[in-house]
């Protein structure tokens, strides 16, 4: 069941992708993806290719599949390890949600980001009183690691 | 049998666990529900005035006082490794027999002792001419007994030292050893040694025991010292005998066999039923109670097995470590 | 820890508060002092005369003794004293015309009192009670000659009465002062007449029940607080004891109560008991010696009283409370002289020894069957103020248990109700264990489990304050306590959490919209699919499918967090607590209601506590559910709440003293079968079997025919899409075959449309397979059946619209 749906997924990926996002497997495993998401353009990780791992558990789609962001970024809901904080991702998620709407949302959490649940507090501290300090940051870091 | 790694915990030895376990609830209960006069066993008044012969049975089912317990439950924890020699079975049945044996044998004594003694009495008056009357029971020694499994422990315990083997000796050095100037033929002055096996402990806690109540501790250990000599010797019948195997059962895990019991009386046939897989009738052969033993241990076992595949051969001073963990 | 200056100040305060000596007990202005010191050398000058008192004496000048039965009758004057000239060789005797006993009292007392004494040495022969700490239960009867008697007027020595007239007062004053009003100028007269109207003591009724509470010790030089007064051989009394006792009188219907503190002396060679009450204006217990009836009597209650007055009370630590104590006594309540007389016992003194030390220690000596009662013969009190005499009502017995053999029966109660306790905690765990999946805890009733859970609170809390009150039997009062705290506390409360968690998205929703199955899904997915229709550019194929993403903090409706278990936890425990205290204080002020109310307040309480399986019930119809609970559960919750009540009330010697009941038994235990036997009915025959189905908003049928005018609106437009190709003439009659997606496989859903009603006679066999194969939500969005299902067991939520899904 779960095989029948990720290839679906992917089916569904090729024939209709979405801007700005892709993902598909890596070599022959097809529950473990890559993925990549370009930073939006109106935020500061504009410019930046951001990778992310994706493993699909045996019992998708009743259970969310593990995304984390292998590329370096500075986000106060995205910690060094790469894990997101993403509630779709915890006990939000829901079986109609697609991988492409799933890195959809991460982008738009890209582009506004929640400090009053932050994953990496000293950023979200940064985010709330100095914006500018923050986004200077960030573009620094995407330039870094994500170009 | 060598075994190179000690048991963990009580897996493998059910009757072990069901005596620790109803060790500590017994001694709890009875100090709770205030019954602690149940297990004492005193000539005077209890025998002599009110003829309750069956404190016999009872004096040795629970302890009265906290060290005693923390003994007692420590010996039985060591002994679980005599249940992994003879099997979870005969255990059982050996305990049962020593206690009847202890039981009786210690009453017998306690009461030689105090006739004996008026007896003494009676021989100084014949002899020195005095008056001395009558020695009252409640004043002597020989009176009471220190309640508990005392006697049976000391039995195992002989068992133990006789069957179980020694894995390791070690000696511990007292005085330094003194080595004389530049001769070559060294009289090497012996330093005093003390030599001790890993059965140290169980020695330990054994003579914590006996010398914890006085007088009281001490005889109901030396009878079941004998007893245990007197077993050995096959002149105490009972080596052979087995317990059968619904009581082992029943000891061993009460609240299944409660819940077969139930099953068997109360079941109502309610569309699919469970196939019963255990044995109900208790059948002679020893094949079948051999079965039925692997039932009641299987699960206990798996887990056993897993545990000692994974643990490699240890090295001496381990070994001497854990036998303080374990 | 660092205190600042406010912390510092104020711990200073309450410590100084604390130490202080406490200001009631002093006297609060100089002629308070004055009073109590003259009060205080009274009572010297009173003792003095006791003790150099002899039986041909008479009583002396003693408070309220001046007078005898005769000099009363005949008006003298107490201030006359004294009256005659006593000699040994005319020696004051009891007769009415020496004593304040009239004829009449005294010949009765004379008929039962102190009769048959045993020689004290004998310890073979059948004896009287040694230790009487214990209680009595009877009935009284006012005597027919009452009321001839003409009752003394004692008058309060006057400087007491100047002090009690000038606190009267005072009170007054204050009274008038808060409130202001002038009718207290026609009061009564304000001087001490001490015959008001309603007293303590003055019984207006002819029958009612009396309970008497002794408290003696064995013999006075074992007594701890005697043994320093029993100076050499001649002060040991072998064979009487002090006692105190409290007697209360009240009428049948426990209307009217009065409680008397009365203190006197137990021959224990006779088995008669003699006491008197006292108080400022009857020095009954200096006087006492003299109403014991012979001078043998007389010597040892002579020296008894003397080492119990030295022991318990010196002059100088008399204070003003006391003093005030005594005084208020003497205004409210009659005085009272008792004389009872004890059954001799079937045990002799030896074995009544025995017996008394293996009730204290328990030894395991064997005990007889029957311990030996209190056991009253008969009795009389005499009331020489009040002008009362009442007696003994032989049609019943008056008798009861020493406070050893009560403890021992309570002990057995109390352990056979902890082990209640612990099969009750095994049955609980087991019960947790079976009900983890979120389905089962969905049947499950809050109210019940709050209903059990609220009684065990109710348990711990009483045998909290119950353990403060006892010695022997705080070990296993203070075990039941910490059992039945972990019963309640740890277990239900989490068992509690678990359910309301399971269940919080049924809040807001009324219980006929759970019976149809839907919960408060239609507003939630209207504004979700307006939040959606706003966010444009983030949609792709599917408009009004998802609601916008969002991340972890903003909050969802039906949302249940970690942090909102812990504030349920919270508030569970604080309103449980809250309301078992109060229910407590409730239940203990029930206990002074009178018997009636008692009884029917009894009814109502255990019905009550013990409907608790009425709410699953309609659990069980609501959601439509066979069972909640496991049977051995509900079996053995509702045998070990029942058993207590049927014990207290068909076991008519239980040690609570609660009255027989039949009716109570039988009500409540009917009221429990009822209700077990409905939960059967349910198992058997389905769990709406007594509600007509049509009054019942139809349950939700997860597995509808769908029609093409159902279809055009809410929606998806896919589906209208997909029969796009296919004719439709809603005048004919033809099944249409829609296909939509599932979003969770992402596979095609075929249903089968119907074009109008009449086309359900052409749906084909496999067509009606079919339509077993897919689920339609309440939210209108489609599923296959399995998929759904198996998403079903995880959440009850739909994964479109995440509105909530009736189970299956």
């Amino acid at each position: 069941m779960s095989t029948k749906r990720i290839r679906k997924e992917l089916a569904d990926l090729g024939r209709d992708p979405p801007t700005s996002c892709s993902a598909g497997p890596v070599g022959d495993d097809l529950y473990h993806w890559q993925a990549s998401i370009m930073g939006p353009p109106d935020s500061p990780y504009a410019g930046g290719v951001f990778f992310l791992s994706i493993h699909f558990p045996t019992d998708y789609p009743f259970k969310p599949p593990k995304i984390a962001f292998t590329t370096k970024i500075y986000h106060p809901n995205i910690n060094g390890n790469g894990n997101i904080c993403l509630d779709i991702l915890k006990d939000q998620w829901s079986p109609a949600l697609t991988i492409s709407k799933v890195l959809l949302s991460i982008c738009s959490l890209l582009t506004d980001a929640n400090p009053d649940d932050p994953l990496v507090p000293e950023i979200a501290h940064i985010y709330k009183q100095d914006r500018a300090k923050y986004e200077a940051t960030a573009r620094e870091w995407t330039k870094k690691y994500a170009v | 049998m060598m075994q190179l790694t000690p048991i963990k915990g009580f897996s493998d030895t059910p009757v072990s666990k069901s005596i620790c376990i109803v060790t500590t609830l017994l001694a709890l209960g009875l100090s709770i529900f205030q019954y602690k006069y149940v297990v004492k066993l005193e000539i005077d008044p209890y025998i002599i005035e009110y003829a309750q012969y069956w404190r016999l049975f009872t004096y040795q089912l629970s302890i009265i006082n906290e060290s005693d317990f923390v003994l007692t439950f420590l010996l039985w924890f060591h002994f679980k490794s005599l249940e992994r020699f003879f099997g979870s079975r005969k255990y059982l049945s050996l305990i049962t027999v020593f206690w009847l044996y202890n039981g009786i044998l210690c009453f017998l004594f306690i009461i030689l002792g105090q006739l004996g003694l008026n007896f003494g009495i009676f021989l100084i008056n014949l002899v020195f001419g005095s008056t001395i009357g009558t020695l009252s029971y409640s004043t002597t020694i020989f009176n009471s007994v220190a309640p508990g499994p005392l006697g049976i422990l000391s039995t195992l315990y002989l068992c133990h030292g006789a069957v179980i083997p020694r894995s390791y000796v070690f000696t511990i050095l007292i005085s330094k050893p003194q080595i004389s100037g530049n001769s070559l033929d060294d009289q090497v002055s012996p330093s005093k040694e003390l030599q001790l096996t890993n059965h140290f402990q169980t020695h330990l806690i054994y003579f914590l025991l006996l010398l914890n109540n006085g007088f009281s501790s001490i005889l109901p250990c030396i009878v079941g010292i004998i007893i245990g000599k007197l077993f050995k010797e096959d002149i105490l019948a009972g080596k052979n005998w087995l317990l059968p195997t619904s009581i082992l059962r029943l000891f061993v895990n009460p609240l299944a066999w409660l819940t077969n019991f139930f099953q068997g009386r109360f079941s109502v046939h309610r569309g699919y039923q469970e196939l019963n897989t255990q044995n109900d009738n208790a059948n002679s052969t020893q094949q079948l109670v051999n079965d039925d033993e692997e039932d009641v241990l299987d699960e206990d076992r798996a887990n056993a097995t897993e545990i000692r595949a994974e643990t490699p051969v240890r090295p001496l001073r381990t070994q001497f470590l854990d036998a303080f963990r374990t | 820890m660092s205190l600042d200056r406010q912390t510092l100040i104020f711990l200073i305060i309450m410590f100084i508060f604390l130490l202080l000596p406490n200001g009631a007990d002093q006297p609060q202005s100089r002629a308070e002092r004055e009073v109590l010191a003259t009060y205080q050398k009274n009572i010297i000058e009173k003792r003095k005369i006791f003790r150099e008192s002899e039986y041909y004496k008479g009583y002396g000048n003693l408070t309220g003794f001046e007078l005898s039965y005769e000099d009363n009758l005949q008006n003298k004057n107490a201030s006359n004293w004294p009256f005659r000239e006593y000699t040994k060789e005319h020696p004051w005797k009891e007769t009415a015309k020496d004593s304040i006993l009239p004829n009449s009292v005294s010949d009765r007392v004379k008929e039962f009192w102190n009769k048959e004494s045993i020689d004290t040495g004998d310890e073979e022969s059948r004896a009287y009670l040694l230790n009487i700490s214990g209680n009595a239960f009877g009935e009284f009867e006012i005597d027919k000659f009452s009321k001839e008697l003409k009752p003394y007027n004692f008058g309060l020595p006057a400087f007491l009465e100047n002090y009690f007239s000038w606190t009267r007062n005072d009170q007054k004053e204050i009274d008038s002062d808060r409130d202001n009003d002038y009718s207290h100028a026609d009061s009564p007269s304000d001087n001490t007449n001490l015959s008001t109207i309603h007293k303590i003591g003055n019984i207006s009724y002819s029958t009612g029940k009396v309970s008497i509470s002794f408290s003696s010790s064995d013999y006075n030089f074992k007594d701890n607080t005697l043994k320093k007064f029993v100076k050499d051989d001649k002060s040991r009394v072998e064979d009487a004891v002090n006692i105190v006792a409290d007697v209360s009188l009240e009428d049948s219907k426990e209307a009217d109560q009065s409680h008397l503190p009365m203190y006197g002396i137990y021959f224990q060679d006779s088995g008669a008991i003699a006491l008197t009450t006292f108080s400022a204006k009857f020095m009954g217990r200096l006087a006492f010696p003299h109403l014991v009836f012979n001078e043998k009597n007389f010597n040892r209650a002579k020296i008894l009283t003397e080492q119990y007055i030295n022991a318990t009370e010196s002059p100088k630590d008399i204070g003003i409370d006391m003093m005030s104590e005594r005084l208020s006594s003497a205004v409210q309540s009659c005085e009272y002289v008792g004389y009872i007389q004890l059954d001799k016992t079937q045990y002799s003194k030896s074995q009544l020894r025995e017996i008394d030390n293996e009730l204290i220690h328990s030894q395991g000596i064997p005990l007889p069957g029957s311990l030996p009662r209190i056991n009253i013969t008969d009795a009389l009190f005499y009331s020489p103020d009040c002008g009362i005499s009442l007696s003994m009502n032989h049609k019943t017995e008056f008798s009861g248990n020493k406070v050893t053999v009560t403890e021992r029966q309570f002990k057995k109660i109390l352990n056979i109700f902890s082990c209640m306790l612990i099969a009750q905690l095994i049955l609980f765990i087991k019960q947790i264990k079976d009900a983890k999946t979120p389905g089962q805890l969905s049947n499950i009733s809050y109210s019940t489990l709050n209903l059990i859970a609220f009684q065990d609170a109710l348990l711990g809390i009483s045998f909290l304050l119950l353990s403060s009150f006892t010695r022997s039997l705080y070990l296993i009062i203070s075990c039941i306590t910490v059992l039945t705290f972990i019963l309640c506390g740890i277990f239900e409360m989490r068992f509690l959490v678990s359910v309301k968690m399971n269940q919080v998205n049924e809040q807001g929703t009324t219980w006929w919209e759970i019976l149809r199955g839907s919960g408060s899904n239609e507003p939630s997915s209207d504004s979700t699919n307006g939040n959606q229709n706003e966010a444009g550019p983030n949609n792709d194929t599917n408009p009004g499918e998802l609601p916008p993403p969002v991340t972890a903090a903003r909050p969802q409706p039906n949302v249940v967090g970690v942090n909102d278990e812990a504030r349920y936890s919270n508030g569970v425990f604080v309103t449980g607590f809250a309301l078992s205290i109060i229910t407590t204080f409730f239940l203990i002020n029930v206990r002074t209601w009178r018997f009636s109310y008692r009884r029917a307040f009894e009814f109502f309480g255990f019905v009550f506590i013990n409907s608790y399986w009425v709410p699953q019930f309609f659990r069980n119809t609501l959601k439509n559910r066979r069972q909640a609970f496991s049977w051995p559960f509900v079996y053995g919750t509702s045998a070990l709440r029942l058993l207590p009540i049927l014990y207290l009330a068909l076991y008519s010697e239980n040690p609570f003293r609660h009255h027989y009941d039949p009716a109570l038994a039988a009500t409540v235990s009917i009221w429990v079968l009822v209700q077990l036997s409905l939960l059967h009915l349910q198992e058997m025959y389905g769990a709406r079997f007594w509600i007509n189905e049509k009054w019942l908003p139809k349950a939700y049928d997860y597995h509808p025919l769908l029609q093409v005018s159902d279809v055009e609106h809410h929606y998806v437009s896919d589906i209208l899409a997909s029969i796009k190709s296919q004719p439709y003439d809603p005048t004919k009659a033809s099944v249409l075959q829609a296909k939509v997606d599932c979003s969770i496989c992402m596979s095609e859903v075929t249903v089968p449309l119907l074009s109008n009603l009449a086309a359900q006679k052409l749906l084909s066999t496999a067509d009606k397979l079919h339509q077993q194969k897919y689920m339609v939500t309440p939210c209108h969005h489609i599923f296959h059946t399995d998929c759904l299902e198996d998403w079903l067991s995880y959440k009850l939520q739909c994964p479109v619209c995440r509105s909530a899904l009736p189970p299956v």
